[in-house]
């Protein structure tokens, strides 16, 4: 079984590399990342802040595009391709599929982010003289999250279009950062109504707050350590654990939601 | 010894929609056969007939409505059932990054061969298909042709007992159509059970055995070729160089009237019964005879008859 799995990830992964647009947007981040150092001389004393914070956000929005636009292909792509038929006939099972695909991007997203982090170190000693260790903390919850976000494409990847499956990735994304600040608005409000004491209030209350709550599950402002790792907010390594085994989580249900929609598609 | 069926089918229907607004299609209609160890089985159906519906079935890449399919007494679905099989889907793609040589260990690892057999396996099947000169060219250079080789040698990548390919002809010219039979043959001697589909009756009827009919998604007829196509001849064509001389006589029945071609020509016997009559006649003459064709029943005339009589029900 792992085997297999492992099989399908390496060849996901050596299909991934070979894709141009890969390159563009690893130089295009890399830039980025340099004219940070650029940058941070026009701020007074704050040079090494900026390079943190724009070098953490390149590595974020790079890693969300790849995961989005490599992921939505998986298993979309190799239906279309129909690549997955002399896949699927022989003894993988529909489950074994869908990891290898998952391990096999997770693996282009890991080398990338290595990539990255080595170059802000790299980028950081030279314009500073020292490396911030704390970095790694941020980047370790960055990889979490694109884990996430890779596993939920392969939900969508599993029945739906590209077309579709990007802009409902780009969605999940988008609410999965709102969900806190939305809670901070909703919550508040639907306890007024609850308290207020009338019936329907107290049903529509009642209601808000479930979904709220229900909201937050999928809260990925867990990941979002960046802001405070670059102003030295104390973060902890349990913190770090604690997002870690919360990722593992989410992945866990996405990656069942994949598998089981992917078992019961008919590959026509 | 009755053999054992190494595939059962047993009312087998499905139907899909092709669009969420239209109305669902019946693919494959209440279809139930055996296919027995060592068999060579051909799946004949015009276009759309339900062939590689009914492949897909067995593969368990999709669900049937209703009904069961067992390979080797596992279920078609399950994927234990696919340890033994090798598959060449109908106009495959490959990974046209990789190379010969690593697609097939790709698909070497997902049996999970040790790598050394594996390596000797792949060696033997570059051989078979005749590309061992091409391993390291990438699959993106491929012809056609080629693909459908590689295609075999990955169907046949775990030495499989049973052997399923949907259209492996279509697309190929001559030679590769040739080259295609001669390894359907070498399988064959070598005790593979095969199925394989097509829509070119003169493949089936050189290389298969036993067929299944296929019109609209029903069976219409299954079972050994020389029990669906009899073996007796219909009418008689002969040929003859030179001139009639008169009427032909009324004492030998023919189809229609003498056909004259040239310096030749040509009547259809109603049997073989009044042949040598004809050469005697002929002899008398002096007709030079050049040809004694028999026209026997052919799985084209069933299959036309199977679909004629579908289409008018």
């Amino acid at each position: 079984m792992t085997n297999r799995i492992l099989s399908i990830a390496i060849n996901t992964y050596r299909e991934a590399i070979r894709q141009k647009v890969l390159y563009v947007l690893v130089v295009f981040t890399l830039f980025l990342i340099l004219a940070s150092a650029f940058l941070g001389q026009l701020t007074l004393g704050a040079d090494a802040k900026m390079i943190k914070d724009m070098g953490l956000a390149a590595m974020m929005t790079l890693g969300a595009f790849m995961s989005v636009f490599l992921g939505i292909g998986l298993i979309f792509k190799e239906i279309e391709r129909k690549t997955i038929y002399t896949i699927l006939s022989k003894p993988v099972s529909r489950a074994e599929f869908v990891v290898g695909k998952f391990v096999g991007l997770l693996m282009v997203v890991f080398i990338e982010l290595i990539l990255m982090f080595v170059f802000l170190c790299l980028l950081l000693v030279l314009t500073t003289g020292q490396i911030d260790f704390n970095l790694t903390k941020a980047v370790v919850l960055i990889f979490m999250e694109l884990s996430v976000l890779i596993a939920i494409t392969l939900v969508f990847s599993s029945y739906s279009s590209s077309l579709m499956s990007t802009i409902f990735c780009f969605s999940f994304l988008l609410l999965g950062h709102l969900t806190d600040d939305f809670a901070d608005i909703m919550l508040p409000r639907a306890a007024q109504m609850i308290a207020s004491g009338q019936a329907t209030d107290v049903f529509v209350g009642r209601t808000i707050d479930m979904f709220v709550r229900g909201l937050e599950i999928i809260s990925l402002d867990h990941f979002a350590i960046n802001t405070k790792i670059v102003h030295g907010v104390p973060i902890g390594w349990d913190y770090v654990f604690r997002g870690i085994v919360y990722g593992f989580c989410l992945q866990g249900i996405f990656l069942l939601i994949a598998i089981k929609l992917f078992s019961k598609k008919d590959l026509q | 010894m009755k053999q054992l069926p190494v595939i059962q089918i047993k009312n087998i229907t499905k139907s899909f929609k092709t669009d969420f607004w239209k109305k669902k299609v019946l693919a494959v209609d209440d279809v139930s056969f055996s296919i027995d160890e060592g068999n060579v089985f051909g799946l004949v159906g015009h276009n759309g007939a339900g062939k590689t519906t009914l492949i897909k079935i067995l593969m368990g890449l999709i669900a049937p409505t209703s009904g069961e399919a067992h390979i080797l007494s596992n279920s078609c679905m399950s994927s234990l059932a696919r340890k033994d099989i090798g598959y060449l889907p109908e106009s495959a793609y490959y990974y046209d990054f990789l190379r010969a040589n690593e697609i097939l260990m790709f698909y070497a690892k997902l049996f999970g061969l040790p790598r050394t057999l594996a390596e000797n396996r792949i060696n033997e099947l570059l051989e078979l298909v005749g590309l061992n000169h091409r391993k390291d060219l990438r699959l993106r250079y491929f012809s056609k042709g080629m693909l459908q080789r590689i295609g075999i040698a990955q169907a046949l990548i775990n030495d499989p007992k049973i052997v399923i390919m949907d259209e492996p002809m279509s697309g190929l010219d001559p030679i590769g159509r040739k080259d295609v039979k001669d390894i359907i043959i070498r399988l064959r001697s070598l005790g593979k059970t095969i199925i394989f589909s097509s829509h070119i009756l003169s493949d089936i009827e050189s290389l298969c055995d036993h067929v299944a009919i296929l019109v609209r998604g029903r069976l219409h007829a299954c079972g050994a070729l020389n029990e669906i196509v009899q073996p007796k001849v219909n009418e008689v064509e002969v040929i003859f160089r030179g001139a009639l001389s008169g009427h032909w006589p009324e004492q030998i029945k023919i189809h229609g009237a003498p056909r004259t071609v040239a310096d030749t020509f040509s009547v259809t016997l109603s049997s073989m019964d009044q042949l040598y009559e004809t050469i005697e006649y002929a002899k008398n003459q002096n007709l030079q005879l050049l040809s004694v064709l028999p026209h026997k029943e052919t799985l084209e005339d069933i299959f036309v008859d199977s679909a004629g009589a579908m289409k008018r029900k």
